[in-house]
């Protein structure tokens, strides 16, 4: 934890009273002596008290809630008298007719309140019908058939009742099997070719789309069976799958949690898609093998099959969904010596009988089960008998009791190894964030909603999971995603891919062909995408690479070049002091003669007048020499150069130009001036150079005399101008050294600055590069606490 | 239910069952403010403060009702509602009921609080009143909202906290 929220810890503990007397009084005395911690500690205070009234608030308010649902209960078990059931109706009486049709005979569901509405359809396009009841009916083209042949110009009988009073008014019931059913509405469709009941093409159906005030979890489509007398018993029943909340693709988020805010801290805008995208796209994941983009995953029918059916997943969700809608108001699957615990029953009964008993209690007892019959019995006085479900169907009862062998605990595997790595890569998301996944469920608010999860599974399978499996509805994808993510470290994601499952969000057709080009495409482009950016990175990386390169090679030659001059100077200057102290002292130039004898000097004396000359050269310094009574001096005297416009300068160099050596030396800076002892056997000039970005500051002093100091003001000058002063004043090499001086300058700020740019950039990409590849980065758990924690922001 | 059950409900932190309760006194509480020149959610906003004030006062020591829950409640509603009208319109005063003080809204320290609260994002303002007003320990915290560990759930905890005081403070901006 940060140190200011260790603190706020330490406030909580200090005015909870949890601190020893120790620990109090050190922090009481840090009160009072800090009028800052002070003030945090009071406003601390305040807030947790504000917080515990806002939580009272909270509580009434809910409590006011809570006593409108019981008052509302209350009403209805008075005005019905019985339970009502969450499951919603939908008449499909069309396939029960079937047999009918030879004879041209239809049971006659028109009554008074309830007739027919009569569309007549040319059936040449797609034909959407608005029914007086806004139900919205979509019919392709090829809709319906007539002894297995397309048929034009149909006539259409539609009737529905959607509301309460119309259902009543039509003498409809909503009961299946004698349980009552909460209804969504209920409607006939029916179309006929010259009077006799055409069949509705399983390959191009008629899709209808009923308003409804509010959309409720667990609807299911039933199909209407009619008695003679007219009554209708709701059966079969189909979930309904909610639809899906398409979307422009462009318009959709599908960047990873935190991306946009991250880019925007460093100075991206974070309005502007084209910008984001370049630096979203530029990252990629190494880790990540090739051969998985050579290959991208695509589920079969069979693994679709295996991952239902063999991890019993789906059944084990729809038997948890129905076991709480249904079961859980009176049975426990805890072993709380309650009476109708179902804690391990499926041990004690078979699944035959549990299968019968679940259907209809009471036929059991009838039929004369001795089982049932104690059962019965036994409870009868406490509980009453069990209500039947066989209306809900075979596969239902099938998933209950899948619910009961697990006595409600998950069967996900909770061990499994983590797929992580890499996690999704870019390219794979610049792949399908793209109109052409236009109007497929990539294009919807659902999947915008599963990317962050998808992103945080750090996982690319799941992701693809979604991509190569466009045809299949939202809930299946989902139950398959959980699977892939339920795991030890990702079950948190894994239990989010459930609840995406529990929404059981349909899906939207896309042909095979178009998902086979799709798939291609996807292919195709998430690979090039992978390699333009890491060709881009690398680009980059090489180019940064060869300019180290180029910058080493340069401070090399330079370093040579200084070392060179420097050096010969130096000889020229030793030989021309040399030269002086020699004349000056009478002592004969030593023509070298071979060959010579060699002889070993001891005592002092003009022998080593050239160790102390060369001292002098090295150290200088003003030295005097004395042999035979005569006398000879080189003198070194300091000039000093100070610029008044130093400091607007990006760098500034002085050089004193000696005409008798063979290049430049440069004047040093100390303190605020430049410096040089300048030999008095030698003529200097200097030239001052300073740069201010491009332009260049020169000035010019022809003749000095030392000792002396400068001061003067740096004269806006140009590089030409520089070069015709440099041909007259100096020598041929000072022309040449200077200008290489200055060009090394020159290259090494701008060098600098592109070391430091380049490093700022770096720092920069990788602070994105921890949100776009965190799995790449952080561990599991930190990936799974950075996406909750940004819930909070 | 009586009054003293309902009274010891809400001392002792069962608030929940007490107030569903109290409820079937919002009506009234209603009549009176639309017969005031108030509107029925207006009605209900002074009910629920009044309700407020209520737990409030049980939850304080040595506490007695000289009346019933039913007259206590509306008389401090329609002291809460006359206080509004006041400022609202001066002219308008009512008398106070005998047994039963002065009600001021929140004073102007605790408004700028629950401003600041009000400010947080829901998900800080849950996790806020799970610890400090239900007491839940951050074991159970860090499982409710997804937290890997008691740890991360207590870090968040204190950045919410930093984040309204920061609200409350705004002058000092520490890092």
């Amino acid at each position: 934890m940060r140190p200011e929220l260790e603190l706020m810890e330490q406030i909580d503990l200090f005015l909870d009273g949890k601190m020893n007397a120790e620990e109090l009084e050190a922090f009481e005395a840090k009160i009072s002596s800090d009028p800052i911690l002070k003030n945090k500690v009071e406003t601390q205070r305040d807030l947790r008290e504000g917080i515990k009234d806002l939580g009272l608030k909270l509580k009434i308010q809910n409590a006011g809630r809570k006593f409108k649902k019981l008052k509302l209960t209350k009403g209805l078990l008075i005005g019905l008298g019985v339970a009502v059931l969450l499951v919603g109706t939908f008449l499909l009486v069309r396939k029960l007719w079937k047999e009918e049709v030879t004879e041209h005979t239809i049971v006659n569901t028109d009554r008074e309140g309830w007739e027919s509405e009569a569309y007549s359809l040319s059936m040449q396009t797609d034909t959407i019908l608005i029914t007086e009841d806004k139900v919205v009916i979509s019919i392709p083209d090829d809709a319906f058939l007539l002894d297995g042949e397309v048929v034009k110009d149909v006539e259409l009988a539609f009737k529905s009742a959607l509301k309460p009073e119309d259902i009543i008014k039509a003498g409809l019931s909503t009961a299946s099997n004698g349980a009552l059913l909460e209804t969504g509405g209920m409607f006939e469709f029916n179309a006929f070719k010259d009077g006799r009941l055409v069949t509705i093409n399983p390959e191009s159906p008629v899709v209808l789309s009923v308003p409804t005030d509010e959309l409720k979890a667990g609807m299911s489509l039933y199909e209407g069976d009619i008695d003679s007398t007219g009554f209708v018993n709701w059966v079969n029943p189909v979930p309904l799958d909610n639809p899906l909340t398409p979307a422009d693709i462009l318009s959709l988020d599908f960047y990873p949690p935190n991306y946009v805010k991250t880019a925007a801290n460093e100075g991206y805008d974070p309005t502007d898609k084209k910008i984001l995208d370049s630096v979203f796209y530029s990252y990629y994941c190494e880790n990540s093998n090739s051969e998985e983009l050579d290959n991208p995953m695509i589920i079969g029918d069979e693994e679709l099959e295996d991952s239902l059916t063999n991890e019993n997943l789906t059944q084990y969700v729809t038997g948890q969904m129905h076991f709480r809608g249904q079961c859980e108001s009176c049975h426990s699957l805890r072993d709380r010596n309650s009476d109708l615990s179902l804690k391990n029953v499926v041990e004690r009964r078979s699944e035959a009988w549990l299968k019968s008993w679940i259907s209809n209690p009471s036929a059991m007892i009838e039929s004369g089960d001795d089982e049932a019959k104690k059962l019965y019995e036994r409870f009868r006085a406490k509980h009453g008998l069990m209500q039947g479900y066989g209306y809900l169907g075979d596969y239902n009862i099938n998933s209950i009791i899948e619910y009961l062998r697990h006595n409600g605990q998950s069967p996900f595997p909770k061990e499994d190894e983590v797929n992580a790595g890499c996690g999704v890569q870019p390219a794979s998301i610049e792949a399908i964030w793209n109109k052409k996944y236009q109007k497929t469920l990539i294009a919807t608010k659902e999947f915008e909603e599963r990317l962050p999860w998808i992103y945080n599974s750090c996982n690319e399978e799941v992701l693809m999971l979604y991509v190569q499996n466009l045809n299949e509805p939202m809930w299946k994808l989902d139950s398959i995603a959980c699977t892939l993510t339920y795991s030890e470290e990702t079950w948190r994601i894994g239990k989010r891919f459930k609840a995406f499952y529990e929404q059981r969000k349909g899906g939207i057709a896309v042909s095979s062909r178009a998902q086979r080009k799709l798939n291609n495409f996807f292919e195709k482009s998430a690979k090039a995408q992978f390699l333009a950016a890491m060709k881009a990175i690398k680009a980059v990386l090489d180019e940064q690479a060869r300019l180290y390169e180029e910058s080493a090679n340069r401070h090399l030659e330079h370093a040579e070049a200084e070392y060179t001059r420097e050096e010969k100077n130096f000889q020229a200057e030793y030989d021309l002091n040399l030269e002086h102290v020699k004349k000056e002292l009478g002592i004969p130039d030593v023509v070298p003669v071979s060959p010579r004898y060699t002889v070993t000097v001891t005592s002092n004396g003009a022998k080593n007048i050239d160790q102390q000359v060369f001292e002098s050269t090295e150290n200088r310094e003003t030295t005097t020499f004395s042999l035979n009574g005569r006398t000879a001096t080189i003198t070194y005297e300091p000039v000093k150069v100070t610029l008044s416009n130093e400091s607007e300068m990006d760098f500034v160099r002085v050089y004193a130009l000696p005409k008798e050596l063979y290049s430049f030396e440069r004047m040093k800076k100390k303190g605020t001036a430049y410096e040089y002892k300048f030999n008095g056997l030698i003529d200097y000039e200097i030239v001052a150079v300073g740069y201010k970005g491009d332009e260049v500051y020169v000035y010019h002093i022809g003749k000095v005399d030392p000792p002396a100091e400068f001061v003067f003001t740096l004269e806006k000058s140009s590089e030409k101008a520089l070069k015709k002063l440099l041909k007259s004043n100096g020598t041929k090499q000072e022309r040449r050294d200077i200008i290489e001086d200055l060009d090394f300058e020159k290259f090494k700020i701008k060098d600098e600055r592109r070391r430091r740019d380049f490093a700022a950039r770096e720092r920069s990409r990788w602070r994105i590069h921890e949100v776009v590849l965190p799995c790449e980065v952080m561990n599991m758990e930190e990936v799974a606490d950075t996406v909750i924690s940004a819930g909070f922001n | 239910m009586k009054d003293e059950k309902i009274i010891s409900l809400l001392r002792k932190g069962q608030e929940s069952t007490g107030l569903v309760q109290l409820y079937r006194y919002e009506g009234k509480v209603c009549a009176h403010v639309k017969a005031n020149s108030g509107t029925k959610d207006d009605g209900k906003e002074i009910f629920q403060e009044a309700l407020f004030h209520l737990v409030k006062k049980c939850q304080t020591e040595n506490f007695t009702l000289s009346s019933s829950i039913d007259t206590y409640l509306f008389g401090v509603a329609k002291n809460l509602w006359s206080n509004r009208l006041r400022k609202k319109k001066p002219e308008l005063m009512g008398d106070l009921p005998e047994g039963i003080e002065e009600h001021g809204e929140e004073g102007d320290r605790g408004a700028a609080i629950q401003k600041a609260l009000l400010k947080l994002t829901e998900k800080c303002r849950e996790l806020l009143v799970a610890f400090y007003f239900d007491g839940f320990k951050m074991e159970e915290i860090a499982k409710d909202f997804g937290f890997s560990s008691a740890k991360s759930a207590k870090n968040q905890k204190y950045k919410c906290l930093e984040k309204a005081r920061s609200y409350v403070l705004p002058q000092s901006k520490q890092s």
